[in-house]
């Protein structure tokens, strides 16, 4: 069929339809358009089935965890009562002497098992249908709270040893480094994307010029329209916003607030304690590391280091003898292991390392 | 000890299923929890009865570990989830009309709030009246073609999908799905224009 023959109903039910009006890119919209503008007289129709489409809701009721567990408790009495029925099942006759017996027994088996089976059902329809009035009667009021609609945050969390990639719903891209957590308003809002950042992450923000993207980390705001930077802002460190294309706005939210422009290659360094910054370049290599499975040490403080591998490999680090003076550490490890990693820094560092599940203990030789 | 974990830590359900199906019950744990709330969101968007939505879970949950033997395999867990729910609701509402007239009451006790088709854009677009319209409009349509709009338009599964989850074919799930729109159309249009334009 010729969309020119096409009613509203089959508008909608184009596939094709549908993506120009949910999630419109730029090849829908010629192509919609040029029809639009060649068959003017199917305005009516096509304009119906967008607006229809476009509101068409239906009503969901959010259910409460407690009936999750209610329903998992129920479903694992099920499961076993009816274990060990399979369990009985399974077995295999080996010899003909077993097939034989087996089919002896039968007929007693056969009178006794629906009634057994007819008893295990019923006790649990009982106890489902106790745990739901049960259920009914304690808890009617916690599922009564009325859900908000407007306003729902979503939060990504990578938490140690996890790193994780994630789209956004405008197409934005974003890399979120391990114990890192990445909160914003589900959807945006209509005339900001605004994202509230602790740890690390990388983004590449998806164009619109309409809805500025910010990303919140402490007093620092950085704004972008459409590039691509990383930004890596640890608790008790220094918040760092590296831009490799496009151009970022950042405002520091001090008593003296204070605006920058950063260009690509540029990045800015924020002692949030203190209050103060600093531009410098960087290199791409260094501060993408961490996208490449890298980990890059050059002239590290030792403190650094260790969050960095506690985060990394989601491990939990003590350090015996600590260094009076502060150590620098440095060395580059491509996908490699814990151990790999502290072999090679305990070297140059001189300390002995013990890896026990998820802690490790360092102990600095004091000799030297 | 591998220390470079994958980029997300989540085994991925088919994986789940195939060590259901030989007998390990905390896969069927993860598939529950993985899946759970979709399943009740989609069996209350269709029936309207939490109540009734949580028995037909159990019930299939409690068949899957039964049968887990004979499953065979597949690579959309999901989908076949949302089929065997289907089934179990089809099935059990033909049972429980014959003696009881307990749905549809039972609905009103429970919060809802409306979710819409379109996620990717922004709110201002659409209009609150008209949505709830639309919701209403979506309740009152008999079940199958309910379905249908779930499926195609909230759950996003393609035509050869839906058509393999309601068990009829292509063609059908078209007819059906143009049904529907064709009644929740007229519901924009009484409430969006004038009677009389309508006709002209």
């Amino acid at each position: 069929m010729s969309k020119t023959e096409y009613t509203v109903e089959d508008f909608m039910l184009d596939p094709e339809f549908r993506n120009w009006v949910l999630s419109p890119d730029e090849e829908a919209k010629a192509y919609w358009e040029a029809f639009l503008v060649e068959h003017p007289e199917k305005y009516k129709e096509v304009e119906l089935a967008r607006r229809t489409l476009l509101n068409l809701s239906r009503s969901v009721t959010e259910v409460s965890e407690h009936r999750i567990e209610l329903t998992w408790t129920a479903i694992n009495k099920g499961v076993e009562e009816a274990g060990d029925d399979n369990a009985e099942r399974r077995v295999v006759p080996l010899s003909a002497e077993t097939t034989l017996k087996r089919f002896a027994d039968r007929p007693f088996i056969r009178s006794y098992r629906p009634n057994l089976q007819f008893y295990r059902v019923a006790a649990i329809l009982a106890i489902a249908f106790s745990l739901g009035v049960l259920f009914s009667l304690t808890h009617q009021e916690a599922e009564l709270a009325p859900i908000e609609i407007p306003l729902v945050y979503e939060e990504h969390e990578a938490p140690p040893g996890v790193k994780s990639n994630l789209t956004l719903q405008d197409g934005s891209k974003v890399i979120l480094n391990s114990g890192s957590t990445l909160r914003y308003v589900k959807n945006f809002e209509a005339e900001r994307r605004e994202l509230f950042l602790t740890g690390e992450a990388y983004f590449e923000v998806a164009k619109d010029s309409l809805r500025p993207f910010t990303v919140r980390t402490g007093p620092v705001s950085t704004t972008a329209l459409g590039t691509s930077f990383n930004i890596s802002a640890y608790e008790n460190e220094s918040h760092d916003v590296s831009l490799l294309s496009g151009r970022v706005n950042v405002v520091l939210g001090f008593e003296q607030p204070y605006q920058i422009d950063l260009h690509p290659g540029e990045a800015l360094n924020v002692e949030v304690g203190e209050g103060s910054h600093k531009k410098q370049r960087f290199r791409e290599e260094k501060v993408l590391a961490w996208t490449k499975k890298t980990i890059l040490f050059e002239q590290t403080p030792m403190e650094e280091a260790i969050r960095v591998l506690e985060n990394w490999y989601g491990v939990k680090i003590e350090v015996l003898n600590r260094p009076g003076k502060g150590v620098l550490l440095s060395g580059k490890f491509v996908d490699q292991t814990l151990r790999g990693v502290l072999e090679g820094l305990s070297y140059s560092a001189r300390f002995d390392f013990q890896v026990d599940k998820d802690r490790v203990t360092l102990r600095f030789d004091t000799s030297s | 000890m591998s220390q470079i974990p994958k980029s997300n830590g989540k085994i991925s359900a088919e994986l789940l299923w195939e060590s259901l199906k030989s007998g390990d019950k905390d896969a069927l744990e993860q598939l529950y929890r993985r899946f759970i709330k979709e399943l009740f969101r989609l069996g209350i968007s269709i029936t309207g009865d939490a109540d009734f939505v949580q028995d037909c879970i159990q019930e299939l949950f409690i068949d899957l570990w039964k049968y887990r033997a004979n499953m065979k395999s597949t690579d959309n867990v999901k989908l076949y989830l949302f089929r065997s729910l289907s089934n179990k609701i089809n099935k059990e509402r033909r049972k429980a009309l014959r003696w009881s007239e307990r749905q549809q009451h039972v609905s009103e006790r429970y919060p809802r709030f409306l979710e819409s088709v379109e996620t990717k854009l922004v709110n201002s677009q659409r209009e609150a009246l008209l949505q709830k319209k639309l919701a209403k409009a979506m309740n009152d349509l008999p079940t199958r073609q309910n379905e249908v709009i779930q499926y195609l338009f909230f759950e996003n599964l393609s035509y050869e999908d839906t058509a393999k989850l309601m068990g009829i074919n292509l063609r059908s799930v078209y007819t059906l799905a143009w049904k529907a729109l064709s009644a929740l159309k007229k519901a924009v249009l009484w409430f969006a224009f004038p009677l009389v334009h309508y006709l002209s």
